[in-house]
């Protein structure tokens, strides 16, 4: 078969960027800055898409402000075997280096035009976060077209609306991807001597914030609803190690359509929220509640619940609705439009389900991002404990700087037609498909799987029959996918993904016979002293789901400082 | 009926929001547009830099908050540095 044949489009280039978010335009500019030749691909527009796409109002720097990244990483071992938590940070290099590169990420970003200061010229540091992450408020509605323009200026390739369909390999290394133009439907073969992969999470395996009138059907208060793991789920077809894919996150999820801006609502600049039961009790509540507390409430017949910030005086009322101009200005129409005032009404809170994976679960990648295949990299929510927008810039930008040294010894490695050939198959053949199932039918039978089966009370029997069920869908329902466009055939591939991943999802829930943090199981409600400081991984090998549990990476680096 | 709809007001106006429409619609702008220039006048007026005021505010909150659960505030955030 000839290569030209197949592909409407080839293209060749050093290093391709897949997602034009918050890690992967810094990357992409960090990449072309150093010389290399840089293509990016984005599934929607790169000047509004992804997490950052709504603004941002806050640049979470530092780790905590009792504790240096030294001391940390000293009690590295104590800190993960204590926590509840299922390890944010799989790998002590990486987490080391992140941190200790975030003011440096701060003035990178300021040389490529992204605004970090106010307007006196200064910082701005919010208050009050004693043992919390200091925030760094910024106004950054228009972050992502200032990163669109900074890639542009530097002459990186940007494919708009084009998808990754699947990663190409030879040999246990990446050589490039497929994809397709979501418009025109042509087919693109893209030839790259290394890849990142940026594409955020997954939030579209549960259903979404709340039952919303169409037009917000796809509504997610945490992420864009283009969040279905296109990355993730080539990156695993391609045969990388996925870690922590049993840990999905809870929320707050305002009901009424009201959204709000990350940084505001348990923030507020340094004042707690005062939290209510419905019926009027404030409840001693700091932040947020966790899956279990909630589930106490809820028991108990108190929820749903209310966030106030009623009594913020006025002059912190008035940061919380620049913060909402700053990230999400749409939430102060809808509020207003609403007669929904903060300053004398209450948010309300009822739910407590999981909608996404988050900082713990996503591709394992070692202290400079490198995936288990090489010439593979993952950067943002991609990766694990990439998480936030400063991880994902500050990884991007390490990442763009790293890679030139790979891509200078990386050899000219020839693309395998027939690989081509099987993807593109693979990928076009809902086009041809008529009186079949519609993407979105199938999604939504998947979001029922995970909602009613998997969720945040976990136990053996109803994994056994998700994953049962899941099985059927994949057997029955994807050879009858059918898109009468590109937009559909996209929306065909991204369905196609999230099964592939919620599959991964309830393998690694079924793996974890213990209770941790929030990973609870109903029928092993204890924490096992055995799975101590290890973490779970699931890999693609020789068609089958692999899994295993494995101690965590020692730190591999010199600490300084 | 339920008194669903007095958890709103019929006539809410956000200032910053009005702000932002009356600038969209004098100048024939985007909302996103407007923003940039009517945020930053409006932080000006807002204290935004006055650290003691800012301190009052937060200390005030969680005395509150650390009787609510019966504990001292320095139990709960330790000793301010």
């Amino acid at each position: 078969m000839n290569l030209n044949k197949a592909a409407d489009k080839i293209l060749e280039t050093d290093v391709l960027v897949v997602g034009g978010g918050m890690a992967g335009c810094p990357a992409a500019v960090k990449a072309r800055e150093d010389g290399l030749k840089v293509t990016l691909i984005e599934k929607a527009n790169t000047a509004r898409s992804g997490s950052a796409g709504v603004g941002m109002d806050h640049y979470p720097v530092g780790l905590m402000d009792y504790m240096s990244p030294r001391e940390f990483l000293a009690n590295w071992d104590n800190i993960k075997r204590e926590t509840d938590l299922v390890t944010d940070w799989a790998d002590p290099t990486r987490c080391y280096r992140l941190y200790t590169h975030q003011l440096w990420s701060i003035n990178e970003l300021e040389r490529i035009g992204v605004p970090m200061r106010w307007n006196d010229g200064e910082l701005r540091p919010t208050p009050g976060h004693g043992t919390g992450t200091p925030l760094l408020r910024v106004h950054w509605l228009n972050v992502k077209p200032t990163l669109a323009t900074a890639m542009r200026n530097r002459k990186v390739e940007v494919l708009e609306r084009t998808m990754v369909i699947d990663l190409l390999t030879k040999n246990g290394a990446v050589v490039g991807a497929t994809a397709i133009n979501t418009r025109t439907g042509e087919f693109i073969v893209i030839k790259a001597k290394a890849i990142i992969i940026a594409t955020g999470s997954l939030g579209r395996c549960y259903s979404p914030s709340t039952p919303t009138p169409w037009k917000y059907k796809f509504l997610y208060h945490y992420c864009p609803a283009s969040m279905s793991g296109d990355g993730w789920a080539a990156a695993f077809r391609a045969g990388v190690e996925m870690v922590n894919m049993d840990y999905t996150d809870i929320g707050i999820l305002i009901s009424d359509e009201l959204s709000i801006s990350f940084g505001n609502l348990v923030m507020n600049e340094g004042i707690l929220p005062k939290i209510f039961s419905w019926d009027g009790q404030e409840l001693p509540i700091k932040g947020m509640p966790r899956p279990l507390e909630y589930a106490e409430l809820e028991k108990a017949g108190r929820d749903p619940i209310y966030y106030s910030i009623e009594h913020l005086p006025d002059d912190f009322q008035k940061r919380v609705e620049v913060c909402m101009a700053d990230e999400r200005p749409v939430s102060l129409k809808m509020a207003q439009d609403r007669g929904f005032n903060p300053r004398s009404h209450r948010y309300v809170n009822m739910t407590n389900r999981p909608f996404l994976f988050r900082t713990p679960a996503g591709i394992n990648t070692d202290g400079y991002f490198k995936s288990t295949v090489t010439g593979l990299y993952a950067i943002g929510d991609a990766t694990n404990g990439g998480h936030s927008c400063v991880n994902a810039a500050c990884g991007g930008l390490l990442v763009g700087n790293d890679i030139v040294d790979f891509v200078k010894k990386a050899e000219d490695t020839e693309i395998d037609k027939a690989q081509v050939e099987a993807q593109k198959e693979i990928a076009l053949a809902p086009l041809y498909v008529k009186d079949g199932t519609e993407p979105m039918e199938l999604e939504c039978a998947i979001r029922y799987i995970c909602d009613r089966y998997v969720g945040l009370f976990r136990s053996e029997g109803k994994l056994r029959e998700g994953m049962r069920r899941l099985g059927t869908l994949k057997r029955v329902f994807i050879p009858k996918l059918m898109a009468k466009n590109p937009h559909y055939l996209m929306r065909c591939l991204e369905v196609r993904n999230i099964l592939d991943m919620a599959e991964v999802h309830i393998e690694a829930c079924m793996e974890r016979k213990e209770t941790r943090g929030d990973c609870l199981r109903l029928d092993y409600p204890v924490k096992a002293p055995s799975l101590d400081g290890k973490l779970q991984f699931q890999k693609f090998e020789n068609g089958k789901l692999v899994s295993c549990m494995r101690k965590l990476t020692p730190l591999n680096i010199e600490i300084g400082g | 009926m339920s008194d669903y709809n007095e958890h709103y007001e019929e006539d809410f106006k956000f200032p910053l929001w009005e702000l932002i429409k009356k600038r969209a619609d004098t100048k024939d702008i985007s909302y996103v547009a407007a923003i940039e220039k009517v945020v930053s006048e409006y932080i000006k007026t807002i204290r935004y830099r006055d650290e003691k005021f800012e301190k009052e505010c937060i200390q005030k909150r969680r005395k509150e908050f650390a009787k609510l659960v019966n504990k001292k505030p320095e139990d709960i955030w330790g000793s301010e540095k």
